[in-house]
């Protein structure tokens, strides 16, 4: 009961969020430089005047600026997240249609990442002064100061022209034309050098946490008694000491959510893949306001969603939060 | 008469007698050998000193002693790298050496001027918070929330975008999209000093909010923050990088992820385009990080490092 009420605290807490997002939109749109009805518009080569006066009837761009605001939350909280004249389409459908992609190469990337982190972290939490611990070290701290772009490319190179088993580009082949399972295929083969740029940054961070937490952990008094009490070795480091240092995991994963969508965006444009990256990319390049924006309000919603079923994940592993609010 | 309750004040006892016998100077001096002590405890931060060093005297002299314009054209695109140009040339035949001297100094002023902006919206924002609770710091934390919401890349781009790509926007951008970890850092050290006796006492002394929060907390509140700030030095790099690779910074200035982005396409042609702008981020980024783990040995012994 007590963790439904707190789900409901948290919507409303989310919906608050959300509300302040459209509202930041909108300072943004009325702070840039240039008439608003113009920013909608976007630098498309030229707006016609009835276009702009189209918008500014449907924003109510004549009216007082309270009015203003109400009418655009109005609009954006109704699913409607304006034009995009460049693309000659609606914005939501054509984020919506982007998002997939960008999905895909983000949750495969994150759980690979924590896999794969917390094996090198538990690895070197067990000999923490050993060669193959400072290894693990030293490649966390590479990872992170390798800007992602660039080991993007160095993945390109080294597999471009030393070892072309993957492709280089975009998310599927376009000629082949596959189907069924040999589409699947494809993807995946496609997905391997993105998500491993991904995943070389990111399972950076989750190993050094992991690893810390694991110290922690072990030097604990359920660890010592499970020691005292005649377990063996193993079983003390990957049941007792393992489980618990696990919990920080889970949270680093919800909040690497927004930053790993930084890096996606990034990565995107390196491998030509579909997804949001492409869309901010070419947004970038026509000064396309509402795309851009559309793209903001959707990854801090995603990003809110991701933490809601984090907080979510966590009540339900840990028994000690589980209780209610703080 | 002095109770001595732990070690530590037998230390400070023993400190204050020895900083009391020095004077002007060698007392600085004397803080100065103490702080290298602690930081020169772990080979990697002299390391990583030793590196930045090098990258801030190669960017800041590079281009003086190497005076070519790294936007001029000077030989044909693709130009492998050789006895005339060191790092080759790229797609429309600019120098990538000169490109890799001058392209620092964006690169590095964005990323210290950013964490300084970032060290004082967060130190604002988090001092206000945690000294003063109640109402005030529910609303701050709010605006930290919602601030946390945003992906940083995604709303410093969107503010790039809008308000048209300069060294100031891009700095401000940076800075604005990324100073919530300061702040949540700074909170937690002023809620945890403000119950300390010396706090107290000077509450007692009739202290103002304004004396109690500069002048009795915020010395030593400082320590962990100046590490936090050294590492959002790094950040900020890797972010400015990001920024000008996706063609967002200052077009006037030539920066390493400017060079990076024009060339991408052709990164399997010309690997020599891509690969030298990118090791020259990735040294000052890996320099910045082992020298604010350094900073962390010499200034919070106690606390746990971060690589």
């Amino acid at each position: 009961m007590i963790f439904f009420r707190h789900l409901a605290v948290r919507l409303g807490n989310s919906i608050l969020l959300l509300l302040a997002v459209i509202v930041l939109n909108f300072i943004l749109i009325h702070s840039a430089p240039g008439d608003p009805a113009e920013v909608i518009a976007g630098e498309m080569g030229g707006a016609t005047i009835e276009i702009i006066e189209e918008i500014r009837s449907r924003y109510g761009l004549d009216r007082p600026l309270w009015t203003q605001v109400v009418i655009y939350v109005r609009q954006i909280a109704g699913g409607d997240l304006g034009y995009s004249y460049y693309f000659n389409q609606p914005v939501s459908s054509l984020i919506l249609r982007r998002i997939p992609p960008t999905l895909l190469l983000m949750i495969f990337s994150l759980a690979s990442a924590a896999i794969i982190g917390v094996v090198l972290g538990v690895i070197s939490s067990y000999a923490p002064h050993s060669v193959p611990s400072h290894l693990i070290t030293f490649f966390s701290l590479a990872g992170y100061a390798a800007p992602v772009f660039w080991t993007g490319l160095m993945l390109m190179l080294l597999f471009g022209r030393f070892c072309p088993i993957f492709p280089v580009s975009g998310m599927f082949d376009i000629v082949a034309g596959h189907h069924g399972f040999a589409y699947v295929w494809d993807v995946l083969r496609h997905l391997a050098l993105p998500s491993l740029t991904l995943i070389l940054l990111n399972a950076a961070q989750f190993s050094r946490l992991s690893r810390a937490s694991m110290l922690e952990s072990l030097s604990t008094d359920y660890v010592r008694t499970a020691r005292a009490k005649g377990l063996n070795e193993r079983r003390v480091f990957l049941v007792h000491a393992l489980r618990n240092a696990l919990m920080p995991v889970v949270t680093m994963a919800g909040l690497q959510f927004g930053p790993l969508l930084g890096g996606a965006v990034v990565v995107e444009t390196v491998f030509n893949w579909p997804g949001l990256g492409r869309l901010v990319f070419d947004s970038i390049l026509r000064r396309d306001y509402p795309v851009l924006l559309g793209i903001l309000f959707i990854s801090a919603m995603m990003v809110i969603l991701a933490n809601i079923v984090t907080d979510a994940l966590y009540r339900l592993i840990d028994p000690r939060v589980r209780g209610g609010p703080k | 008469m002095t109770v001595i309750k732990d070690v530590s004040d037998l230390e400070s006892a023993d400190n204050s007698q020895r900083s009391s016998q020095l004077e002007g100077t060698g007392r600085f001096f004397g803080r100065l050998g103490e702080f290298w002590r602690g930081f020169k405890k772990n080979p990697a931060s002299v390391i990583g000193l030793i590196l930045l060093a090098a990258v801030v005297v190669m960017i800041i002299i590079g281009p003086l002693i190497y005076q070519l314009d790294p936007f001029d054209i000077v030989s044909a695109p693709f130009t492998p790298p050789d006895e005339n140009f060191r790092l080759g040339t790229d797609y429309v035949g600019r120098d990538i050496l000169a490109g890799v001297l001058s392209g620092g100094r964006a690169s590095l002023s964005v990323g210290l001027f950013a964490a300084l902006i970032t060290a004082a919206i967060g130190l604002t924002v988090g001092s206000l918070s945690g000294f003063f609770g109640g109402w005030i710091d529910t609303l701050l934390m709010k605006v930290t929330e919602f601030f946390q919401v945003l992906p940083t890349l995604l709303f410093a781009m969107v503010l790039v975008t809008i308000f048209g790509p300069t060294w100031v926007t891009v700095t401000v951008s940076i800075g604005l999209a990324s100073w919530m970890n300061v702040a949540r850092l700074t909170r937690a050290e002023f809620m945890r000093l403000r119950e300390f006796d010396f706090v107290r006492s000077a509450v007692a002394a009739g202290a103002s909010s304004a004396r109690l929060m500069m002048v009795t907390i915020l010395p030593n509140a400082l320590p962990p923050i100046v590490v936090a700030a050294a590492f959002d030095i790094s950040f900020a790099i890797l972010l400015e990088g990001s920024l000008s690779f996706l063609g967002l910074g200052d077009p006037n200035r030539m920066s390493w992820g400017l060079i990076i982005g024009q060339n991408k396409n052709y990164a399997l042609r010309a690997w020599w385009t891509v690969v030298f702008p990118g090791a020259a981020i990735f040294l000052s980024v890996l320099s910045v990080c082992l020298m604010s783990d350094g900073l962390n040995d010499a200034l919070n012994p106690r606390r746990e490092r971060r690589f």
